[in-house]
């Protein structure tokens, strides 16, 4: 119904308000209504009995009033002919009605009064009987002799004034109103002031501005710990967003250098006739650049299917400990020429999982640890069980990766030594490659590193159930 | 005209080296940072090519070293393309700024303006008497006819043009037609000089005996 949250409070808050104020007022003017009314009846009771107190009946006359100075002042108009306003300001009047029901005396003449109908009460109840005559209150009491005494008086002027209090009422109730919601709009807007900066910081934070921030600082109540919370998010979308901005310019970079490469080449060989020799050279030197391109279009092709989710991963029974083998042997060439000894010592583990992928996991670890070597230097396998788990260990004796880059070691493109890497054809996707590719198979990759000893990878796969179970007896080979 | 080259993608250096030279420049490339600092600092190049990711010493890095004594301008060669980086090279002092890929004919047409700047000659046209050099053609004409130059003999007329009515010494000539791996003799200069006196007239170039060569204005 209200677009917002200060129009929706300032409507609960009027409208419990005008209950409030609508209630005290109704049954204050009621309360003060009823007192008036107890005033005038107590008042009129009172002369009632005085004039019957002063009703003279002779057994052989008729019934006459004998005023007392009580009656006379109580009706001094009558009496008194100087006319002393009566102290409401309102006269009253008596009539007497004798047994026969004949008016025996009247203060005023000129009035019409009815004889009631209903016999008066008895003499000594509490409570005279009384009647309301257009806009007189009349009581009337027994007198002596079956006389009836009636005091009565105009009560316009008490309406007059129950009027004017209503309207006082009225008008004071409306004002409180007024001054209450008018605070109350003051008050929401101090309150939801913070809640419409942050909106407005929120929206200025976008895609160009993420890092910008809520001020938080003031406050440590509910909107400072919403002011966190978004603060938090904010710094979780920056980062993902700034890894998402390097992973693209990573990846442009890795296609220009290669692409001006073939540009600058083909170029260069289009200028003018050349000898055979040097169009050899410039097509050979293209398709390395090609070459590189390819290897880079692979990895990213590799990574953005498991980001889809579209790589299909088997789950096979496969021997790990022949996976490394092979890999072993598939590098052993590389290993002779980088003049570095390869130590395995595997034990016999078959886990679930796809052949190929695994090979891949094998080689690139393996690799690195060849090509991060030192000459002369030594790369240690190792497999075995641990519990439900397979471990392979790899540690190289290379010159380990400098504490600032261990915590991007996983990163897309990312080198330790960018120069070195691409001698020999690296992209920086190998290790985020095989992360992923440990983790789709349910396992773990992490490393220690030891700046100029050496650095170890450990890869932790699962065991599937029945295996871990069996525990098997090590196999362990001799070194090759 | 002697031009550095720091990119460590070898078979670019090479490419851009080679389209170079075949325009008359004489050419060193070296693939780091520290040896561009090195050789920035030790050689008056007429201009540098810089790549940005280097190993060593960053492109930035070298720039900023570069820029507390060389006044050499500067041309930025990377794969970074983001316009922050264009705009910190620029204001890191450098003098141009060039993306991967490029073709060599900007490469080469920036390189012109930037030696031209530098030298405070704006116009690629510089004429000598009835001598003509178009130097983005890398022609030089006599009384309106093509006069066929080798590659040195260019280098060391633009370099004599350019420095008219001042000496140029035998170290200038030196430091600046000749790459590093040049070992040329010291008389080839005489050498160049008088084949230069054959084809555009035998008073155009002074020879100020163990000093060096002037072309008056």
């Amino acid at each position: 119904m209200f677009r917002s949250i200060r129009g929706t409070l300032l409507a609960w808050y009027g409208a419990i308000l005008f209950l409030v104020v609508a209630g005290f007022g109704a049954a204050i003017y009621l309360k003060m209504q009823h007192s008036l009314r107890e005033e005038v009846n107590a008042k009129l009771q009172a002369r009632a009995q005085a004039v019957a107190a002063a009703v003279v009946a002779p057994a052989d006359g008729p019934l006459r009033v004998q005023p007392t100075d009580e009656v006379k002042r109580y009706f001094k108009k009558y009496y008194n002919a100087r006319g002393e306003a009566d102290d409401e300001g309102v006269d009253p009047y008596f009539v007497v009605w004798d047994g026969a029901g004949e008016v025996a005396a009247q203060s005023n003449p000129q009035l019409e009064v009815p004889r009631p109908e209903a016999p008066p009460p008895k003499r000594g109840l509490r409570s005279p009987r009384g009647r309301d005559r257009d806009a007189y209150r009349e009581v009337f009491v027994a007198g002596p002799g079956d006389s009836i005494v009636l005091v009565g008086q105009d009560t316009r002027r008490f309406a007059a004034r129950a009027r004017n209090f209503l309207g006082v009422l009225l008008l004071a109730g409306a004002g409180a109103l007024a001054l209450a919601l008018l605070g109350g709009w003051f008050l929401t807007a101090r309150a939801l002031a913070p809640i419409a900066r942050m909106s407005a910081a929120a929206a200025d934070i976008s895609a160009t501005n993420l890092s910008r921030r809520i001020d938080a600082a003031r406050t440590q109540d509910e909107l400072g710990r919403l002011a966190h919370v978004l603060n938090a998010t904010f710094d979780r979308l920056e980062a993902a967003f700034q890894r998402q901005v390097r992973f693209t310019a990573d990846a442009s970079h890795e296609f220009r250098t290669p692409l001006s490469v073939v540009i600058a080449h083909a170029e260069l060989a289009l200028k003018r006739e050349r000898s055979g020799e040097e169009y050899r050279e410039a097509l050979a030197t293209c398709l390395r650049a090609a070459r590189r391109m390819q290897v880079v279009t692979d990895g990213l092709l590799v990574l953005a299917r498991a980001d889809a989710c579209e790589l299909d991963i088997a789950r096979e029974p496969v021997d790990l400990r022949k996976v490394v083998e092979e890999a072993a042997g598939l590098l052993a060439p590389l290993a002779t020429e980088r003049h570095v000894a390869v130590h395995l010592d595997l034990a016999s583990a078959t886990i679930l999982g796809d052949r190929d992928r695994l090979q891949q996991i094998a080689d690139n670890v393996l690799s690195n640890a060849l090509h991060h070597n030192r000459e002369h230097g030594r790369v240690d396998v190792s497999l075995r069980r641990d519990g439900s788990w397979v471990l392979l260990a790899i540690a190289d004796t290379g010159c380990g990766i400098p504490a600032k880059d261990r915590p991007f070691v996983f990163e897309r493109f990312y080198r330790v030594d960018k120069a070195r890497a691409r001698d020999r054809g690296g992209v920086g996707l190998g290790l985020a490659i095989t992360k992923w590719l440990v983790e789709s198979h349910g396992g773990h990759i992490s490393f220690v590193s030891d700046e100029g000893a050496g650095t170890t990878f450990t890869i932790r796969l699962p065991l599937p159930w029945e295996s871990a179970e069996a525990m098997e007896p090590f196999v362990t080979d001799a070194e090759t | 005209m002697r031009i550095l080259i720091v990119e460590d993608e070898i078979d670019l250096a090479n490419a851009v080296k080679k389209a170079l030279e075949e325009e008359h420049f004489a050419v060193d490339a070296v693939h780091d940072g520290e040896s561009g600092l090195l050789y920035a600092r030790s050689v008056p190049y007429d201009a540098i090519l810089l790549d940005l990711m280097l190993p060593k010493l960053d492109g930035w890095a070298v720039l900023r070293e570069l820029r507390t004594s060389v006044k050499t301008p500067v041309l930025i060669l990377t794969a970074r393309d983001a316009l922050r980086d264009k705009v910190h090279g620029l204001d890191a002092g450098a003098d141009d700024y060039l993306t991967k890929p490029f073709a060599l004919a900007e490469l080469l047409a920036r390189l012109r303006a930037l030696i031209r700047r530098a030298a405070g000659q704006p116009a690629p046209v510089l004429r000598m008497r009835d001598v003509e050099i178009d130097t983005a053609a890398g022609l030089v004409r006599k009384a309106g006819e093509p006069v066929p130059l080798s590659a040195k003999e260019y280098a060391l007329l633009e370099l004599l043009v350019r420095h008219r009515g001042k000496l140029v010494t035998r170290a200038m000539v030196f430091d600046h037609i000749y790459d590093e791996e040049a070992d040329a003799l010291s008389n080839v200069v005489d050498v160049h000089v008088s084949r230069l006196r054959k084809k555009l007239g035998p008073d155009l170039i002074e020879t100020r005996r163990g000093q060096g060569y002037i072309i008056h204005v």
